[in-house]
């Protein structure tokens, strides 16, 4: 594991000074992309020699006890599962999945044991939205119309954001949904 | 085997940058140098045993123990905690009690002090709450530096730990940070150029509300008797270590007071504040 794990981050600075009065008046927008899902595969299970995906069928009856252990309704098609695999043995599970919250979209991956334990959780990408000023049309409208080369400007240069602190109460909501499916539906699954 | 196979030249340009939920929030840690990966894993390590040690929400952790343990019994605490714990009392007792570690134990405290330590252990004197939200990420992220930087081999040109934006920088390649504006979190304040130093910041009311707060306490609790602070209060405070900054952001607001003594003390200073009595910026 001694390749580089590093994406430049498409960072999203979107400057409205020009439409706003005097002073330092920056609207941002975050996104940081920090590996992709097979990265992120190789990182969790570097043994691993294969990554098999995998298909997983709940039935009704499943599907109620998930919502009930897991605190809220599955989102099924939103999970990509792959079995890693080294020379046929099961070493564990990777899940990858998107959480929405309040004003972030995270994409994450968890490492699951061949038990549906949690190994590790990996953030893939994130992409932070001001959910009230995004969706405020006023506010939107004045990007309209504004392409690269106009006063919008896309920043690269600050990746790092310091401010009121955000929540992962998401990623937590969404990891507990996996572990519960996991113990469903992957555990002890040999092929 | 790996060992005796021929290895390629270490790149010394070499970046890594991940991110992992920990702390309650998203830690994003950042390296550049010859060994930027293993210097990621090595500041998540840290950070993951600081969780482990001082999380109020670990049955098992130090913090969790301290909680369930009757007054008057000792725990003992691992010196990290106790460092954490230390500091914590020292910043109670020079912010005349705005800062506070513990919470509960009400009409204690007039005859001695609610928890003493003894050589490491922790004693309760009042059935007291312990949160070491308000110090322990700051530390967390110290400890991933540290880690970082004790990596055998030539010092990462930038190492960066990110908890939710309470950071540290080590290296010499500075970073360039944007504080929001905690009346309008979608803009920036002001961008500062972090440089071998920490960062943090805190907001009355936080980015989101808690989806439920009715276990949860106050992100940061007004001292007895005082106004709750308004929720687009916030301050950003700059400091040597991350445990400092993070913990006098929340003097700086309970106490109102953006050049409180504590800062120059600890060689730190307010880079923002509002006292979230101003209107918002126009629209």
């Amino acid at each position: 594991m001694t390749t580089m794990r590093y994406r430049r981050a498409p960072l999203a600075l979107v400057c409205a000074a020009a439409t706003l009065s005097a002073g330092v008046v920056v609207t941002e927008v975050r996104a940081a992309e920090y590996m992709s899902v097979a990265e992120s595969q190789k990182l969790m299970f570097p043994d691993a020699t294969n990554f098999a995906p995998m298909i997983v069928a709940l039935d009704p009856d499943q599907l109620r006890q998930l919502a009930d252990r897991a605190g809220g309704l599955a989102r099924l098609g939103a999970w990509r599962i792959w079995q890693a695999r080294k020379d046929g043995a099961v070493l564990g599970y990777v899940v990858a999945d998107a959480v929405i919250g309040k004003f972030e979209l995270i994409h994450y991956a968890v490492a699951l044991t061949p038990a549906g334990e949690i190994r590790d959780v990996e953030i893939l990408a994130y992409r932070e939205t001001h959910g009230y000023e995004v969706r405020n049309k006023p506010w939107r409208s004045q990007f309209t119309g504004k392409s690269a080369s106009s006063p919008l400007r896309i920043g690269d240069d600050i990746a790092n954001i310091s401010g009121a602190t955000l929540s992962c109460t998401h990623i937590t909501d969404g990891v507990r949904r996996i572990v519960a499916m996991a113990q469903m539906a992957l555990a002890g699954k040999s092929s | 085997m790996m060992e005796t196979m021929a290895m390629p030249a270490p790149d010394a340009s070499a970046r890594c940058r991940r991110a992992r939920p920990l702390l309650g929030t998203l830690v994003e840690i950042e390296a550049r140098g010859a060994d930027a990966a293993r210097a990621v894993d090595a500041g998540f390590a840290a950070v993951a045993r600081v969780q482990r040690l001082m999380s109020r929400f670990e049955a098992d952790s130090d913090i969790g123990r301290l909680n369930a343990a009757p007054p008057g019994v000792p725990v003992t605490v691992d010196a990290d905690t106790l460092a954490v714990l230390r500091l914590a009392a020292e910043l109670e007792c020079a912010s005349g009690g705005a800062f506070r570690s513990a919470r509960g134990g009400a009409g204690v405290g007039m005859d001695g002090p609610a928890w003493t330590i003894d050589g490491d252990a922790v004693c309760k004197h009042a059935p007291l709450l312990f949160d070491l939200g308000g110090i322990a990420k700051g530390h967390a992220v110290d400890c991933a530096i540290d880690a970082m930087l004790a990596i055998p081999g030539p010092a990462p040109m930038l190492a960066l730990v990110n908890a939710g934006g309470d950071m540290r920088h080590a290296g010499t390649e500075p970073v360039r940070v944007a504080l929001r504006d905690p009346s309008a979190p979608a803009r920036t304040a002001m961008v500062w150029t972090l440089h071998n130093a920490a960062l943090a910041s805190s907001a009355a009311g936080g980015l989101t509300p808690a989806p439920d707060t009715r276990d949860a306490p106050p992100r940061i609790h007004a001292s007895h008797g005082a106004a709750p602070l308004p929720s687009q209060a916030g301050a950003s405070v700059l400091a040597p270590t991350c445990m400092l900054a993070d913990a006098l952001t929340k003097v700086v607001l309970l106490c109102h007071d953006p050049a409180h003594p504590l800062l120059a003390r600890h060689g730190a200073r307010t880079l923002l504040y509002r006292d979230g009595k101003l209107s918002p910026l126009p629209p």
